[in-house]
């Protein structure tokens, strides 16, 4: 009797269970069961969030991805592709002296608790960097006096202004309310902690508490009014809403882009360019290679330690490299091969010519070889040793799991055989690899530290910053190859200090600094990463496209959508 | 029986010290400093300013007493239930992480765990005695025991998922669904469930079914069977003894088999992207957050501990023999 | 990985019955054993899967026309006859068959060493606590439960990324380290019955040492049952290790199967139906551990008259 009874519970529960699991299935026929956020007027995307979602703190870590540029917004944009500037939340800015830059804020903006958007809030935010923990605290030590008369706000420098800085800060630091933010940001650590739940912003978006998950997604809720869509400077955004997913892994990415589960998808996909030749997917490009670049990957080597201190064996180790290989067959295709300058297409004007085929390197094994045979090295059983005698054995690492970087990394590797240098790889995981190259505990690594931005000053900034810091945290965020050269750097900080009408200086300092680059390969470059980003058009359409006007950034990066990543949301129209 | 669970209690205390030990020390071991790789992400320019913040971090985490300082916090904190901040998801609790994905984690495995063990010892008896479903169920035990959980769950993925759409390739519930307790949002969850259930379901079910049948083989071999049947009586009671006798070495294969099954989770998040303790204790190790690793870790223990004292209950209430003291070689 | 280990031989350890019937029967003549074993379907069928495989793991890497990691084949292409890619190329050009290989006598590897040392250690707590008795027991038992209790699995994973290189050497002997508990379990109980036999009082009388006891009177009684224990403890280690190598704790500078398999979902090999790089791994562990614990069967079938097949 017992039997049947608990018989029967199993079997009911059994049943139970199979119904609920397939009367969702069949409602969705694969994809998803309905109630929540309808799928039309949804925009899915995926491809920025790495673990979990910590908060909405706009300055530091893994705040919700899309927050500045949906939520906040910046006093200027950036376009990439055109090099022009955006008037965004500022009408105008501009250098008005030598020691002088006014801004302009736009009338009619509002926050989203409907407050208007004035100057004093401006000079909040850049005075935010008072505290020692903000990224532009070193601008803010050179600010002498903000007068602030309505929306016209003057910045007054103390000493020659850091114009390139200042610049790039100004279409980067995302304006947060100071009703909201003033009782809470009370010192330098509540800076890094702040994170609302529910932040005022101007932008289009505002975060959808009911459907906030940290493991799982941030939902973004468009506003009933825009300024910009107000005033005509941009379409309104159609998606009703905009929910981020938080990455597991990138082949599940992939899956869910193919299924229609996510329309955008920010990830490195393996094999994507299959994928387009198939028409299963969309990216910006239709062909090689495919994406726009985001930033260099370059071979960076420890310069403090032998043989690497010898230019000679670092120009022969250059020759010795086909970056060529890395770019079609690590990384499929999907990036394009560096000149030896290592600056980014965005950033094609500021190339000189004649400099790269004067000072450029070339891929080949043999003069490779005879470069290290003509300046002291020996050849001993198929590697060179050190001029001393000493054997010479370099470690080479990537993060763990970076696959199409350990496929570049083993690529060098047998490279460097063919040309007698020994190489051995090191494996790693991210933070280890990370902490490794910032202490100085490496010989070669490939890295990509340095973004795509508005001038190329970041860049010369991150290869030639100085001092070199030897203790404690060492290099946190520039000079990883610990290379000392005055000269250059003098050539950074002047860069950052020529008014950018100065043109001709401007290009001069350029020429030389690509030229100390070239010449004495502090690093060298081997492709351009590229703003990954495959789409499908199952529920969205118009998506940016080299063919078309659409020509913007396709993707919800940190600091991409604030260049022209919210005009590809703008510009996006139901199925 | 009062020495029994005495002698029980003692061992899971035991291993609980034992483990939280090394559960602390381990991670100590590990390469690297966890606020280095913070302060990474921070990214301060000004390097008096990057010190300042170094130490007030070590402070914060307590990395600047001595080990035996921070041995000795690390109990005192587990008692008030604060296991730490999370590093790579700071500010983040490492309580909080653990609150979000446990539930997830649980939920695949208390179901499957139990179904696998209650089907899988049904079918392996049912096998036991009819010889046409034996060579079925036979080779198919086999082979689902000997596969690796991954494998599994990579072939489910790539059949049912990728190629035929029938079930999602991944994640907890529906990107869309609101979440609450509607009938909508449970069919998300249950729906997203099946396919990592199915696959830790299906590799213990093969394990417990020929376990099952060899021990019901066994038993039916041994004498007091032989006796039972020498005295007339029927093949479905001399059955009836032989499964209750089997049940017991199952029972305590099931404590022995949840470290295995465990990995198996772990794993079968990862290619499903199920966002449950295994796919969270695999991006700590990779990144090195030393305090999650440490709180995932203890949970684990802690669930393994609970686990196996509810078994030791079960098998008392099964066992009689342990009931009255009798059973032979000390009751370990 | 199996989820309920020593199927047959937890059977012996936990059950009382079976001290009644005194466990295994010192081995009957050879010529009887061998005439069984060649009969008995289950054995022939394990031993000669796996011994193909063995051949296959030795054999295999000679034939291979590429080394495991060298790229330099077409990208994703399907198995073909052409330049000895037969199993094809991964998505970077590597040929899966050089992989394959390689992979398989890996895993004949980390099983020998894994599953021998566990089977080591379990032997000498098990014979010990199961010889001595008293006090050496209680702790041994302690020690036994303790490590039993704690999730190995997770400990594992700990403890594989604390390394920052890892290689097949230490991949083995963490998990032969971790594995034997059961083993010891099993054993102490085997061992406990044959004490109390004659012939041990006998050998004892006559002064010899308890390791010379253990090891000429006692093991040999059991070295069928060793023998299984053994076989189990080898697919036991190959499944862990696949499992660690997929989530990324493999060893470094080689390929293992585990590694593959990994390789190929992290390679979206699953979206892009390059079924010939993640089918071949799976298949092949199912192979070997599958055949292992039939030949296990088998052999109990053998070895134990009473379950000889009715």
């Amino acid at each position: 009797m017992k039997r049947i009874w608990t018989r029967t519970a199993a079997g009911l529960a059994l049943a139970a269970l199979a119904m609920i699991v397939f009367s969702s299935a069949a409602s969705g026929s694969g994809r998803a069961p309905a109630a929540g956020y309808p799928r039309d007027a949804t925009l899915i995307t995926s491809g920025t969030q790495w673990g979990n979602i910590a908060g909405t703190n706009p300055y530091v870590g893994n705040y919700a991805a899309g927050m500045v540029g949906l939520v906040n917004e910046t006093l200027l944009r950036y376009d990439p592709i055109k090099d022009v500037y955006i008037n965004w939340l500022a009408k105008s800015a501009k250098w008005t002296g030598p020691k002088q830059y006014t801004l302009v804020v736009r009338s009619g903006i509002k926050w989203a608790d409907g407050k208007a958007f004035t100057g004093n809030d401006v000079k909040y935010n850049v005075g935010l960097g008072h505290f020692n923990t903000a990224f532009w605290n070193n601008l803010w030590q050179n600010v002498r006096t903000i007068p602030v008369k309505g929306n016209t706000v003057v910045f007054n420098f103390k000493g020659t202004p850091n114009y390139v800085q200042w610049q790039n800060l100004m279409w980067n630091l995302p304006m947060i309310s100071p009703t909201q933010a003033r009782p809470l940001i009370t010192s330098s650590a509540k800076l890094t902690t702040y994170s609302p739940a529910n932040p005022v912003g101007t932008g289009p978006y505002k975060i959808d508490t009911t459907g906030w998950d940290p493991t799982t997604r941030v939902v973004f809720v468009r506003k009933s009014t825009w300024w910009a869509a107000a005033q005509h400077l941009s379409p309104s955004p159609k998606p009703k809403y905009i929910i981020d997913l938080v990455n597991t892994s990138n082949t599940n990415s992939l899956n869910a882009v193919l299924a229609g589960v996510e329309d955008l998808n920010n990830n490195f996909l393996p094999g994507v360019n299959t994928l387009v030749k198939q028409g299963k997917v969309q990216t910006y490009y239709k062909s090689s290679p495919y994406m726009l670049s985001a930033n260099t990957a370059w071979l960076e080597p420890n310069t403090r330690v032998k043989p690497l201190n010898d230019l000679y064996f670092r120009k022969a180790l250059a020759e010795a490299l086909n970056p060529k290989q890395y770019a079609s067959v690590a990384e499929s295709g999907l990036v394009r091969t560096a000149n030896s300058t290592g600056l980014l297409p965005t950033w094609n004007k500021y190339v000189n010519r004649t400099a790269v085929t004067k000072y450029g390197f070339k891929y080949s094994t043999s003069a490779a070889k005879a470069l290290l045979k003509a300046h002291g090295y020996k050849l001993v059983g198929g590697y060179f040793t050190n001029k001393d005698g000493s054997a010479i054995n370099l470690d080479i690492s990537v993060p763990q799991g970076w696959s199409d970087w350990e496929a570049a990394r083993d690529m060098i590797i047998a490279n460097a055989k063919a040309a007698g240098i020994r190489i051995t790889a090191k494996v790693k995981d991210y933070n280890t690899w990370q902490s490794d190259r910032n202490t100085g505990k490496f010989d070669l690594v490939i890295d990509n530290a340095y973004q795509i931005s508005d001038n190329p000053w970041t860049y010369w900034n991150g290869i030639f910053h100085m001092p070199v810091i030897t203790k404690g945290t060492g290099q946190t965020f520039a000079n990883f190859e610990r290379y000392n050269n005055t000269t250059a750097w003098k050539l950074v900080q002047r860069l950052d200090k020529t008014p950018p009408s100065q043109k001709t200086t401007i290009m001069s300092i350029n020429k030389q600094l690509q030229t100390i680059l070239m010449q004495r390969l502090p690093m060298i470059p081997l492709w351009y990463n590229g703003v990954w980003a495959q789409f499908t058009s199952q529920h969205w359409k118009n998506w940016p496209s080299s063919t078309t006007s659409r020509k913007y950034m396709p993707a919800m990066w940190r600091g991409y959508l604030q260049m022209t990543g919210i005009d590809m949301i703008t510009h996006l129209a139901p199925r | 029986m009062l020495r029994y669970f005495l002698r029980k209690l003692f061992v899971y205390g035991l291993t609980f010290v034992l483990a939280v030990t090394i559960d602390w020390s381990i991670p100590h071991l590990m390469p690297g400093n966890p606020v280095l790789t913070l302060m990474g992400r921070i990214q301060i320019q000004d390097p008096k300013v990057a010190q300042q913040l170094y130490a007030h971090y070590m402070r914060a985490f307590n990395l600047d007493l001595p080990l035996w300082k921070q041995y000795w916090y690390f109990w005192v904190s587990l008692f008030h239930g604060d296991l730490g901040t999370s590093i790579l998801q700071f500010p983040s609790s490492v309580t909080s992480i653990i609150v979000h994905a446990a539930p997830y984690t649980l939920g695949l495995l208390i179901p499957a765990i139990l179904l696998s063990w209650y089907a899988g010892n049904k079918v392996g008896a049912l096998a036991a005695r009819r010889k046409v479903l034996d060579n079925t169920v036979l080779p198919l035990g086999y082979a689902l025991t000997a596969t690796p959980y991954m494998w599994l769950a990579i072939i489910l993925s790539w059949t049912l998922a990728v190629i035929w759409h029938v079930f999602p390739v991944g994640y907890g519930y529906d990107p869309t669904a609101t979440r609450g307790f509607t009938w909508a949002f449970i069919g998300s969850l249950a729906y997203h469930w099946f396919l990592p259930f199915m696959s830790l379901f299906l590799v213990s079910f093969g394990g417990w079914a020929i376990g099952m049948r060899n021990m019901i083989i066994y038993e039916l071999e041994s004498d007091y069977a032989h006796y039972l049947g020498a005295l007339g009586a029927p093949q479905r009671l001399i059955r009836k003894y032989a499964f209750r006798n089997a049940m017991l070495p199952q029972i305590t294969g099931l404590a022995l088999s949840l470290g295995t099954i465990l990995g198996g989770a772990l794993v079968t998040e990862i290619v499903f992207s199920y966002p449950g303790l295994g796919y969270q204790i695999y991006r700590a190790i990779t990144n090195e957050d030393y305090f999650v690793i440490q709180g995932i870790f203890l949970f684990i223990i802690i669930g393994v501990l609970v686990a196996n004292f509810l078994i030791d209950i079960a098998y008392l209430i099964v066992d009689p023999r342990t009931r009255t003291g009798m059973m032979a070689g000390g009751g370990s | 990985m199996s989820s309920a280990p020593p199927t047959a031989l937890a059977a012996p350890a936990d059950t009382p019955q079976l001290k009644a019937l005194g466990g295994p029967k010192p081995m009957s003549s050879l010529r009887e054993a061998v005439h069984f074993a060649l009969g008995n379907r289950k054995l022939v069928f394990g031993i000669s899967v796996t011994v193909a495989m063995l051949l296959f793991a030795i054999v295999g890497p000679l034939l291979a026309s590429h080394a495991p990691l060298a790229y330099g084949g077409d990208l994703a292409a399907a198995p073909t006859t052409h330049d000895g890619y037969w199993f094809g190329t991964t998505l970077q050009g590597q040929d899966v068959f050089s992989q394959f290989v390689n992979g398989l006598r890996l895993a004949f590897i980390v099983g020998a060493l894994g599953g021998g040392i566990a089977a080591g250690i379990g032997m000498l707590v098990g014979f010990t606590a199961g010889y001595r008795g008293g006090v050496v027991d209680e702790v041994l038992n302690m020690l036994t439960n303790v490590v039993l209790v704690i999730p190995t699995f997770a400990l594992l994973l700990v403890i594989a990324s604390y390394l920052r290189v890892r290689g097949i050497m230490t991949e083995s002997v963490f998990i032969g380290f971790t594995s034997w508990p059961w083993a010891a379990r099993a054993l102490r109980a085997q061992t406990f019955s044959l004490v109390s036999r004659d012939f041990v009082d006998l050998a004892r009388l006559s002064g010899r040492s308890s390791w010379k006891i253990i090891f000429r009177e006692i093991a040999p009684n059991m070295s069928s049952y060793l023998f299984m224990m053994f076989i189990l403890l080898f697919g036991g280690a190959i499944l862990i290790a696949a499992t660690l190598d997929f989530i990324g704790l493999g060893p470094s500078n080689t390929i293992s199967l585990g590694m593959m398999m990994q390789l190929s979902v992290q390679n979206a090999a699953l979206q892009l139906h390059l079924w010939w790089w993640f089918l071949p791994p799976g298949l092949a562990i199912m192979a070997i551990v599958g055949s292992l614990y039939v030949m296990n069967v088998g052999l109990d079938e053998v070895f134990n008259p009473k379950l000889r097949e009715m």
